[in-house]
């Protein structure tokens, strides 16, 4: 009791006093004291109303501030409990006593702060103000708008950062208080673009204050004119190199001052922004990371590696400029001087291995050149494909460094690097593709084994039927009948007991035979072609030192090489090499095939396989003379008599090998000689890697629909068959002898896997090595329309390059009605920008009048037509009423649709929704500052971001009001859809509608819903342009990316199938007379666009804000022609 | 004025024949088949890509039936007349009267002119309607009836019918490639005409055919035949119009001009028949690889 009145008592007197000070300010106590005492004690209820009258006694700031302190305290009060509130009072009048303006601002922005703050730092957000304000009248405007402008802050960046920035300002105003109170402006007009990177920033503003700060404004210039050309990213990634500027410096040990002038911050900036800007978003993450990497060693070579970034790009690629600067690091780690040089590309080293790095041919750059090339020779649709990637799949290739196709795939090295200029590396290159292509467009791979040669007698049948005959009684052992192959070649290298030989002489004869073709078709590259055979002659073996088979395999690689090389042979085998040269010979005829290196195989092998493989120390040699003539002068006659040897020998040959499985294992096997084991000759490189048999399988089952098809239905093989069948191919067995043995067995699974995956796949997929796996469809069923508003289109298929009969099902609805808010604000936003366009199209109007002839009524007689009259006249026929012209409007005939993608994607926020530069017309009161803050952040964009849609309907809305001054007739519709029977089309206005307000609802309506097939809403927006009488048509689709939908394109999978799907409905437009036009805002965009726009025009926006803009003046550009 | 006479060759259309024999290689029997045409009064339509003969074709066709049937004919022992040759190129202003004809004022009062199909079809000419399709679409009301079993031909201005002396042939030819599904043939036009496909030929005629044209040797003209036929299998990847025998007589022919012959492949294939950077690299060196 006493208690209380003690404190009425203390209540009254302070009201009194108030009274005494202003009525106006004793009201608004009166007021809120009612309503806090039922949340307050009593001693608190004193103590506020104190700091109340303490704060307000004085000037009439005084009295505004303690006014103000009355009226906020109910708010603050609800949102605090009541010993933080406590607090919150005392922190009041600590700052307002220090100066009163400043406990204004805190009492202003003290609500609005805390929906980001928790309560427990309001007192210490109150402290760090005070420690802005140092006494004078500029730090005390500064410290309060560092307290005004904590809310807009507080909403991207943290309490910490926020402090961070707090310090910034203060270091920052000791030098110059109106540049600190000119960032804070910058700061909550721009923080929010730099997202997580906020923090990072102002720790290396903070930095920089102590460092640098004589730097900051200039830094600031550049950061304005770089957030003006959207380069937020650059900039983030520029902090990162930043923060480490300083390292030395805070690092206090390292701190010699010797070194020379210190490289000034802005202009690394400076350089870094220059350098990248014009790079792509890839490219630029690329040398970010260069220069992290080299910013630890040395600012200087950072600086120097950015100076000559572009040129550096320009000649090299990315895996290039890796190895050029891996080298500069290293030399950097020993030699500062000499490292910071080699980034400037100053020192000879460097630019030594840029020239060889950059006189390289790199598959990356070529492919898509040899692509064509390739499937220009060919006649195939080819692909071109890393060896590595090959080597990678472990199926039997083994060297990345050498070519090999394996008939639908040509695989060429990575690099080419052997040669001192472009040029000659090139000139190489393309000897290895075309050899590679040889095979294919020559035929290697579709061997069979029951076509008859063109010019031998064909031994293959026959020698067939020895091993068949034996086999018959030969129950168990071997169960394979003519059948069991899996390929041809294998069928033929069964032929041989020995068919690694057989496969090497099957090799170097067909090289030989594709060499002479090629020699023979492309004398273009002849020249090139045989400097290459000349070089592939070096560092070959020495045929003394090889065992006497080995030595004649040799000789005759050497010679299919080259025929007019100096070659010494052993005296004792003249005749016998002749004879061999003879037969290689046979395969430079012009019409040799691929059966004729069959039939010559298997002569050579009967001459080869009787010679022992053994080292012979008294052979004599002589030089090959090579006047003497290597033609087959029989002319094609056979030898009978030769024919019958070479059948006796094969028969003798499979006695031998019945008579030594009965007679069982060892035996007298062999009348124990030196004969060495026989070893496959060196390779010749420009000839590759070539696998017949392997490759012939692949082949036949990426043409054929796999097993389950043709010639393989009667086999009827499970996996482990097919691997034990391919474990038996001497193309394997071959590099499982090389291997080391956790490899084997592994390469036969492998291949086996493969093709059971390919069996398992539609045949229409794409090559088994292309960049990604074939295209996946869902159940391969036609669909039916079955509603009124259901259409059927056909998808393009690419690889198969076919239609896919109505493959995709389209629901055509209309859009239903928003409201109108969305359209009038736009046009109210964009009023300005609005008459402009409207005067720029007013002006296409008369620049498109043109004359049209023969109507009834016009302008003018048409002197042409009236003579003609005046003749048909004197003549007594009936003329003609039609001799007027007119200059018409309606000649500008134009019916345009608009596409829009709808998909999911266009939700994505927009980096930066920038305010223009005029409307920043800030008041200064601060409190009409806060309330036009506040005004500003919600007005215009209502989700407080705007999103690419927005900006897409921003865009046709003030098209549209352009095309109404036109007269043009257009038709909105927005795609979107979830698979390919689920292909969403809505239509917003349909080209004969005329406008009106519902269409303007509906527009509110566009929002993003799900993915982008692309092809079937382009069919049927050409099937609505169709029906339009229109001169000129234009089909105008506007997209934030490339096509994506489920089995459409899997993300990194198959992107191609839906950009060629793309790509042939646009066409289908163009033939039928539809100007496609195609405007995207994906930054990727230049990668696929090209592609997939072929020769039809469209626009990659880089800036996405640009939109609204851009869009108009596109459509006039397109219409005007 | 008068006394220096400008050199030039006028002669009237209907008596523009083709007298030295063209130059032509048969593909397969369209020589037959036009021929038959001709003697059973067959409209002939012609199509095919650019370039490929079809003008050739026709042009070969008046002089053969001028010459060779009136060999074979000898029976009728009158000499059958030359078979004059007239060509229109329709184009889109292409009108019925530019056609058939009009009167013009002359001093007398007025006068009428023929058209050129309405001379073809008095003195029993073949009409060869270049790019049938290009023409206005009035042109087919006259089309039709000259073109099936009647035979007239209607002038609404003279109000006259025409029938078409015996050796009146109309030959219409269309390249079905670029034109647009708008302006194709109407089907009631095109079942009046017999149908002749021309593609590009096989090798060895195509080797002949620019050999014969441009003069160049064989090994030369193989190569551009080989190019010709390596460039047509690009059309799926972006070729709209692979290479037609025309562009490779006219390498050919600068070749014998001396022009360095990948030079010339450049300017008369590679660039003329795409603008396609890509495609111009890699065809280069489809180029290089054939020529050295
Ligand atoms: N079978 C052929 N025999 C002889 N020359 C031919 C043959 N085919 C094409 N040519 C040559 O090709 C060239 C082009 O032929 P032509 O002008 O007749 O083509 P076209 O089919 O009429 O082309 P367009 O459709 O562009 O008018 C001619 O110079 C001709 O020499
Ligand atoms: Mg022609």
């Amino acid at each position: 009791m006493i208690a209380s009145e003690y404190y009425n008592n203390k209540i009254s007197k302070i009201g009194n006093q108030l009274k005494l000070v202003s009525q106006e300010l004793y009201l608004t106590f009166v007021s809120n004291k009612n309503d806090l005492s039922k949340y307050f004690d009593e001693k608190t209820l004193v103590d506020w109303a104190s700091i109340g009258l303490n704060i307000s006694n004085g000037s009439e700031k005084n009295l505004e501030t303690g006014k103000k302190f009355f009226q906020v305290s109910s708010l603050i009060n609800e949102k605090i409990p009541l010993s933080t509130f406590k607090i919150w009072m005392l922190t009041v009048e600590k700052i307002s006593l220090e100066s009163t303006s400043l406990g204004y601002s805190y009492l202003i922005s003290s609500p609005s702060v805390l929906k980001f703050l928790r309560p427990r730092y309001l007192q210490e957000w109150g402290e760090i103000s005070k420690n802005i304000f140092s006494g004078s009248w500029k730090s005390n405007l500064l410290a309060a708008k560092f307290l005004e402008s904590s809310p807009f802050l507080l909403e991207t960046i943290s309490f910490d950062d926020l402090k961070n920035l707090a310090k910034y300002c203060e270091n920052l105003s000791i030098k110059s208080c109106d540049l600190a109170s000119d960032h804070l402006d910058w700061f909550t007009k721009n923080l929010a673009l730099f997202g997580k990177d906020s923090s990072d920033f102002i720790i290396l503003l903070k930095k920089m204050t102590i460092y640098d700060w004589r730097e900051i404004k200039i830094f600031f210039e550049l950061l304005d004119l770089n957030i003006q050309k959207n380069k937020i990213e650059n900039i983030k990634y520029l902090i990162q190199l930043l923060l480490h500027f300083y390292s030395d410096k805070e690092d206090k040990s390292n701190n010699d001052q010797t070194k020379k002038i210190d490289l000034k911050i802005t202009n690394y900036a400076k350089i870094f922004l220059i350098n990248t800007e014009k790079l792509k978003d890839l490219d630029v993450s690329r040398i970010f990371n260069f220069n992290l990497n080299l910013i630890k060693y040395s600012r200087d070579a950072s600086y120097n590696l950015n100076n000559s970034i572009n040129s550096l790009l320009e000649k090299l690629t990315y895996r290039q400029l890796s190895e050029w600067f891996n080298t500069g690091i290293e030399i950097l780690k020993k030699d500062l001087n000499l490292g910071e040089l080699y980034f400037l590309v100053e020192t000879e080293q460097s630019q030594l291995l840029i020239d060889t790095l950059s006189f390289s041919v790199d598959i990356e750059r070529e492919k898509e050149l040899f692509k064509i090339y390739c499937g220009a020779l060919s006649g195939k649709d080819l692909e071109i494909q890393s060896s590595e990637k090959l080597v990678e799949k472990e199926i039997g290739w083994l060297d990345s460094n050498l070519a090999t196709t394996e008939g639908t795939t040509i695989f060429l090295p990575q690099t080419v690097k052997r040669f001192n200029s472009k040029k000659e590396n090139f000139a190489w290159y393309k000897v290895i593709a075309t050899h590679q292509t040889g095979h294919v467009e020559f035929g290697s791979f579709e061997f069979n084994f029951g076509r008859n040669s063109s010019l031998f007698f064909n031994l293959r049948f026959k020698l067939n039927n020895f091993k068949f005959e034996e086999n018959i009684d030969d129950s168990e052992i071997n169960k394979n009948d003519s059948k069991s192959y899996l390929t041809d070649i294998s069928k033929f290298l069964n032929l041989f007991d020995d068919s690694k030989l057989a496969l090497d002489i099957f090799t170097l004869l067909e090289a030989f035979r594709i060499d002479k073709k090629v020699l023979n078709v492309y004398r273009g590259i002849r020249d090139d072609y045989i400097d290459v055979q000349k070089s592939a002659l070096i560092n070959r073996p020495k045929i003394e030192e090889l065992p006497t088979r080995e030595a004649l395999v040799e000789i005759l690689i050497r010679y299919s090489i080259s025929p007019d090389l100096n070659i010494s042979i052993p005296s004792k085998y003249k005749y016998i090499i002749k004879n061999l040269f003879v037969l290689v010979n046979k395969m430079s005829s012009s019409e040799a095939i691929v059966e004729d290196t069959a039939e010559a195989t298997i002569r050579i092998y009967k001459i080869l396989s009787e010679i022992d493989n053994t080292l012979e120390d008294d052979l004599e040699f002589e030089e090959l003379d090579l006047n003497e003539n290597f033609q087959d002068e029989t002319e094609n006659q056979e030898n009978e008599e030769d024919i019958k040897n070479i059948l006796d020998y094969f028969q003798s040959l499979e006695k031998d090998l019945k008579s030594s499985n009965d007679k069982n294992e060892f035996g007298e096997s062999e009348n124990v000689s030196d004969e060495l084991k026989y070893k496959s000759p060196q390779e010749v490189e420009y000839r590759g890697d070539f696998k017949p048999e392997l490759s012939q399988l692949l082949y036949d089952f990426q043409l054929s629909d796999g097993i389950s098809d043709g010639n393989f239905d009667d086999l009827n093989l499970n996996e482990n068959d097919l691997e034990e069948m391919i474990k038996n191919f001497p193309d394997i067995k071959d590099t499982q002898g090389d291997q080391s043995e956790n490899t084997d067995g592994n390469v036969a699974k492998n291949i086996a896997d493969l093709i059971e995956n390919l069996d398992g796949n539609d045949s229409n997929s794409g090559g088994m090595f292309s960049d990604s796996f074939g295209h996946v469809d869902e159940n391969g069923k036609s669909l039916i329309s079955s509603g009124k508003d259901q259409y059927v289109y056909d998808e393009w298929d690419f690889r198969a390059k076919e239609y896919k009969k109505n493959w995709c099902l389209v629901n055509e609805k209309k859009m239903s009605e928003g409201e109108s808010d969305f359209y009038d604000e736009t046009l109210l936003n964009y009023s300005g920008l609005m008459k402009e366009i409207r005067k720029q199209f007013e002006m296409i109007v008369p620049e498109n009048y043109r004359k049209i002839k023969r109507l009834e009524e016009g302008e003018e007689q048409d002197l042409d037509l009236v003579v003609e009259a005046m003749t048909d006249l004197r003549a007594g026929i009936t003329p003609s009423e039609k001799i007027f012209w007119r200059r018409n409007k309606i000649e500008r005939d134009i019916a345009v649709a608009f596409l829009l993608d709808m998909s999911a994607s266009t939700a994505e926020a927009i980096e930066n929704t920038k305010y223009s530069k005029d409307d920043w017309g800030a008041p200064d009161d601060p409190e009409k500052y806060m309330e036009w803050l506040r005004k500003r952040r919600s007005q215009g964009i209502r989700r407080g971001y705007k999103r690419i849609i927005d900006l897409e309907k921003e865009g046709i809305i003030l098209l549209i009001e352009a095309l109404e001054t036109l007269g043009d007739f257009y038709g909105i519709y927005g795609f979107s859809g979830y698979g390919r029977e689920n292909v969403e089309f809505f239509v917003m206005k349909e080209i004969e509608e005329k406008f009106s307000s519902e269409i303007a609802k509906r527009i509110d309506r566009v929002s993003p819903l799900h993915a982008t097939r692309m092809g079937p809403a382009i069919r049927h927006t050409i099937k609505k342009l169709e029906k339009v009488e229109a001169k000129s048509r234009f089909l105008f689709l506007i997209s934030d990316g490339r096509p994506q939908d489920r089995g459409y394109s899997r993300e990194g999978v198959e992107k191609e199938y839906a950009v060629n799907d793309t790509k042939k409905a646009l066409q289908e437009a163009k033939s039928i007379g539809v100007t496609p036009f195609c405007l995207t805002v994906d930054k990727q965009g230049h990668d696929y666009m090209k592609n997939m726009m072929d020769d039809m025009s469209y626009e990659v926006l880089d800036d996405i804000s640009l939109l609204p803009l851009r869009l108009p003046e596109l459509y006039k550009a397109l219409t005007m022609t | 004025m008068s006394s220096d006479k400008i050199n030039y060759k006028s002669i009237r259309i209907e008596e523009f024949k083709i007298s030295e024999k063209p130059f032509y290689i048969p593909v397969a029997d369209e020589i037959n088949i036009f021929h038959s045409a001709y003697k059973q009064k067959i409209p002939v339509l012609l199509k095919g890509p650019t370039g490929t003969g079809k003008t050739r074709f026709v042009e070969y066709m008046a002089w053969h039936i001028s010459n060779i049937v009136s060999k074979d004919n000898k029976k009728k022992s009158e000499v059958q007349k030359e078979v004059p040759l007239i060509t229109v190129a329709c184009h889109e202003d292409l009108t019925a009267s530019d056609l058939v004809g009009r009167y013009l004022i002359d001093p007398e009062g007025t006068r009428w002119v023929d058209g050129p199909l309405t001379r073809a079809v008095k003195a029993g000419g073949i009409c060869y309607l270049d790019e049938v399709v290009e023409a206005r679409k009035d042109t087919t009301v006259i089309i039709h009836p000259l073109t099936d079993h009647r035979r007239l031909l209607t002038i609404d201005k003279l109000g006259e019918l025409i029938e078409a002396s015996e050796g009146f042939l109309m030959v219409v030819s269309y390249n079905p490639g670029y034109q647009n599904a708008l302006k194709d043939l109407k089907q009631s036009t095109r079942q009046r005409f017999i149908a002749i496909e021309f593609d590009f030929p096989p090798f060895e005629v195509e080797k002949e055919i620019i050999k014969t044209e441009s003069g160049v040797n064989d090994s030369i003209a193989s190569s551009l035949a080989t190019i010709g036929e390596k460039i047509r299998n690009l059309t799926d990847y972006g070729l709209t119009e692979a290479a037609s025998p025309r562009v490779l007589i006219y390498a050919g022919r600068l070749i014998k001009e001396g022009i360095p012959a990948r030079r010339a492949c450049q300017v008369a294939i590679s660039w003329g028949i795409t603008d396609d950077k890509k495609l111009h690299k890699s065809i280069e060196e489809v180029i290089s690889a054939i020529f050295p």
